[in-house]
C-alpha cells in the first residue's frame, strides 16, 4: 500500500524527519507572523532546499504550507489581526473568546479543528490523487493544452476581486514565461537584446519579488501606523475557561467534519485558496447554527469552522497538480519548482516515477499536521508572546535582506537581484490596483509547459486549432474552463447590482 | 486624483506594455518556417492582453463608482508613491550595486542599517549592533553553510583585510 510504503521511506531518512520538524515550527511562527504569508516564507526559503535531498526539500516546504495556515489562527484570537487571509474567519469568535479570558480555549479548538480538517484533505489527496491519475496519466498534447488553457481561464476568473484583472495577471504571466529562448527553435524571444534574459526569468527571483519584496514595501508604508504597539495578550487567566472540554468537542465535531468537506471541495478546485474555504465553511456552519445569536460573540463553533476548512484546503490543493500537471495554490506552485529542481517530472506519471517519494511526501504531511496540532494545542499562547516581542520594525529588514541573498544565491547572479527588485514593485503595483499576483506566479509556472503542449498538438494534426475542438475530453476541459468564467461574470454582476441598489437606497 | 482616472491610467499602461511585447514578439528573429513558429503564442498572448487592457480601461470610464469606500485596505488612495516606498527602493539597487562593489559584508551591513532607519529604528548603538550581528549570520549561513558564491568587491572588500 502506497501510504505505508510512504512512511517506511520517510522514517528511513531522519534529515526529512529533522526538516518535517523544523517546518511544523518554523510554519507556525511564520504564520502568526501577521503580513508574511507561509507562501512568502516558502519562496524566501525555496533556495536553501537545493542544498537538500528532494524529499527533505519537499517536506520542508509543504509542511511549512500546513503549519502556516493554521498559525494564522494564533494572531487572529490573540491579536484580532489574522496572520494569513485563511484565518481571517477565524477572528470573528476567535477574538471575542479571548477577550472573555478564553484565549486559551480559543486556540486548542483552533488546534484540533485544523489537524482535523488537514488530516481529512490529506486523506482525500493521499487515496484520490494516485486513483485519478491512472485516468490522466492517457492524456496526450491537446487535452494537456486544454487543461492549461482551463487553469488559465478558472484561476484568471476565481483568484481576486475583478475578472478582467485576474485574467491580464494571468496573461501577463504567461507572456513574463516565454522570455527567453525558444526550446524548439532556439530563437530568441522578448529578451529586448538582454544576454542575461535568454535563459528567461529565474523562478526564485520572480516569487520572492512578487510575494515577498511587495509585502516589504506595502508594510513600510505602514510601519508608522501600525498595531505594533497595540499587540498584547488579552487576559486568559482562569486555567478552566481555558479548557477544551468534551463537551467542546462534542459540540463542533460536526461543524469540523462539514467544514473538512467543504474545505476539501474547495481545495480540489483551482485557484480557491483558504481564505475563500474559511469564510464559505464559517457562513454555512453559522446559517445552520442552532444558536446563531451567539456567534460572532464567541462562539467555539465559530474557530472550529473556518479552521478545519482553511485546513482542509492543503492537501487537495495538490491533486491538480499531481494528477493534471497544474498547481491548484501558489504553494503548489512553488513546489513545481522544488520539483524541477531536482530533476523530478510533475504530472500524473509521478506516482510511477517518483512513487517512494511522492508516498513519503505524504506521509511527511500527516507527521507534520500532528506536529502542528501539539505546538499549538499546548504551546499556542507560548508561540502569542513570541510574536508579541517580534518587532515589525525589526523583523521587516531582516526579510529584506533575505530577499536579496536568497535571490542571489539560487544561481550567484546579481542580474537576479534586479530582477527581484523589479517585481517586487511589479507585485506592490499588482497587490495596490487589485491585480492578482498568484494568478500571475500560477501562470508563469505553467506558461511554458502550455506553449510546448499547444505546438505539440498543433505538429499533431493538419486541422490547426480545430484539433482542440475534435477531441471530447480537451473540448469538455476548454467548456469547463468558460462555463466556470461565465459564472464568475453573472456571480459579480448580481453582487454589484445588489450593490448599487443598496448604495441608492 | 479619483479612482476611476487611476484605475484608466493603470489600464492605459497595461496596453502599452502588451502592445510593447507585442512589438518585441513580432520583431524576434525567427529562422522557422513554420505557422506554429516561436512568436505566435507570444504574440497572442499580447494581442490578448492589449485587447483585455483596453477592455478594463473602458470598463472603468464608464463604470458608475459605489458610494461606499472600497473594502480593499491595500487600495490606492491617490496615485503617488509614498517616500519611504521610494527610499526602499532606491536602498534596494543600492545594494545591487554595492554588492560587487563593495562586497557582500560591507554592503550588506551598510544596506541592513539604512533599511533599519527607513523602518523607523533609532540608536546610535543598536542600528550599528544589529547590522553586525546579521551581517555574520548571513555570511555564516548562506555563504558558509550553503556555499553560496561570495563576489569580490572590485573597489575594497573588508573580506580581504588581513589576507
Amino acid at each position: 500500500m502506497g501510504i505505508l510504503d510512504g512512511f517506511v521511506f520517510l522514517f528511513s531518512q531522519p534529515t526529512a524527519l529533522f526538516f518535517v520538524a523544523l517546518a511544523a515550527f518554523v510554519g507556525v511562527i511564520v504564520g502568526a507572523l501577521p503580513g508574511l504569508t507561509p507562501a512568502a516564507a516558502i519562496a524566501m526559503l525555496l533556495p536553501i532546499t537545493f542544498y537538500l535531498d528532494p524529499l527533505s526539500a519537499l517536506v520542508f516546504l509543504y509542511v511549512i504550507g500546513k503549519s502556516g495556515r493554521f498559525g494564522g489562527s494564533i494572531s487572529a484570537i490573540l491579536f484580532n489581526t489574522p496572520g494569513t487571509t485563511a484565518s481571517a474567519a477565524t477572528m470573528i469568535d476567535g477574538y471575542p473568546l479571548a477577550q472573555q479570558g478564553k484565549s486559551g480555549k480559543a486556540l486548542k479548538v483552533a488546534a484540533v479543528a485544523s489537524v482535523f480538517g488537514d488530516t481529512t484533505g490529506e486523506l482525500i489527496l493521499i487515496f484520490g490523487a494516485a486513483a485519478i491519475s491512472v485516468y490522466t496519466s492517457r492524456f496526450g498534447p491537446p487535452e494537456n493544452f486544454s487543461i492549461y488553457l482551463m487553469a488559465f481561464v478558472v484561476i484568471g476568473s476565481v483568484m481576486g476581486r475583478s475578472i478582467t484583472k485576474g485574467l491580464l495577471s494571468t496573461i501577463f504571466g504567461a507572456l513574463i514565461s516565454l522570455v527567453g529562448l525558444d526550446p524548439m527553435t532556439g530563437a530568441p524571444r522578448l529578451t529586448m537584446g538582454l544576454l542575461e534574459l535568454e535563459n528567461g526569468f529565474s523562478l526564485i527571483p520572480l516569487l520572492i519579488g512578487v510575494f515577498v519584496m511587495s509585502e516589504v514595501l506595502i508594510r513600510v508604508e505602514s510601519i508608522d501606523s501600525d498595531h505594533e504597539t497595540q499587540r498584547g495578550l488579552s487576559k486568559g487567566s482562569d486555567p478552566d475557561a481555558n479548557r477544551m472540554t468534551w463537551s467542546d468537542f462534542r459540540r463542533c465535531l460536526p461543524t469540523m467534519f462539514r467544514s473538512a468537506g467543504v474545505g476539501s471541495f474547495i481545495g480540489m478546485l483551482p485557484g480557491l485558496g483558504s481564505s475563500i474555504a474559511c469564510f464559505v465553511a464559517y457562513g454555512e456552519e453559522r446559517r445552520r447554527a442552532r444558536n446563531p445569536d451567539e456567534w460572532g460573540k464567541g462562539a467555539v463553533e465559530g474557530v472550529a469552522a473556518p479552521e478545519s476548512a482553511n485546513n482542509a484546503v492543503s492537501g487537495p490543493s495538490m491533486i491538480p497538480l499531481l494528477t493534471l500537471g497544474i498547481p491548484g495554490s501558489t504553494i503548489a506552485a512553488i513546489l513545481i519548482g522544488v520539483f524541477t529542481i531536482h530533476g523530478i517530472q510533475i504530472g500524473p506519471q509521478i506516482f510511477e516515477t517518483a512513487h517512494d517519494l511522492i508516498f513519503g511526501l505524504f506521509a511527511a504531511g500527516l507527521v507534520g499536521i500532528a506536529l502542528y496540532g501539539l505546538i499549538g494545542f499546548f504551546g499556542g499562547p507560548i508561540v502569542g508572546r513570541l510574536i508579541m516581542y517580534m518587532p515589525e520594525r525589526i523583523i521587516y529588514p531582516f526579510i529584506f535582506i533575505t530577499a536579496f541573498v536568497a535571490s542571489y544565491s539560487a544561481r550567484s547572479s546579481v542580474f537576479d537581484v534586479a530582477v527581484m527588485i523589479a517585481f517586487g514593485f511589479i507585485g506592490y503595483i499588482m497587490r495596490r490596483y487589485e491585480f492578482s499576483p498568484a494568478a500571475f506566479i500560477i501562470a508563469f509556472v505553467l506558461g511554458q509547459s502550455a506553449e510546448e503542449a499547444f505546438r505539440q498538438s498543433l505538429v499533431l494534426t493538419d486541422n490547426g486549432i480545430w484539433i482542440f475542438l475534435e477531441r471530447p475530453v480537451a473540448l469538455s476541459f476548454m467548456g469547463v474552463g468558460f462555463a466556470v468564467m461565465l459564472f464568475r461574470a453573472v456571480q459579480k454582476r448580481r453582487s454589484k447590482d445588489k450593490t448599487l441598489s443598496a448604495d441608492a437606497q | 486624483m479619483s479612482r476611476i482616472n487611476l484605475e484608466v491610467r493603470v489600464a492605459l499602461v497595461l496596453v502599452v506594455i502588451a502592445l510593447f511585447f507585442l512589438v518585441q514578439a513580432y520583431l524576434s528573429d525567427v529562422y522557422s518556417s513554420s505557422t506554429v513558429g516561436p512568436r505566435l503564442l507570444p504574440m497572442v498572448l499580447a494581442g490578448l492582453g492589449a485587447a483585455l487592457g483596453l477592455i478594463y480601461g473602458l470598463i472603468a470610464l464608464f463604470s458608475r463608482p459605489s458610494l461606499e469606500p472600497t473594502p480593499n485596505p491595500e487600495a490606492p488612495t491617490n496615485g503617488t508613491l509614498p517616500t519611504k516606498l521610494v527610499l526602499l527602493l532606491g536602498i534596494g539597487f543600492l545594494y545591487v550595486l554595492l554588492f560587487e562593489m563593495l562586497g557582500y559584508a560591507l554592503s550588506t551591513g551598510g544596506v541592513l542599517a539604512a533599511v533599519l532607519v527607513v523602518f523607523g529604528n533609532r540608536g546610535f548603538l543598536r542600528i550599528p549592533a544589529i547590522s553586525i550581528v546579521g551581517t555574520a549570520i548571513y555570511y555564516f549561513v548562506f555563504v558558509q553553510q550553503m556555499g553560496v558564491y561570495d563576489p569580490q568587491g572590485w573597489l575594497f572588500d573588508v573580506l580581504d583585510v588581513g589576507k
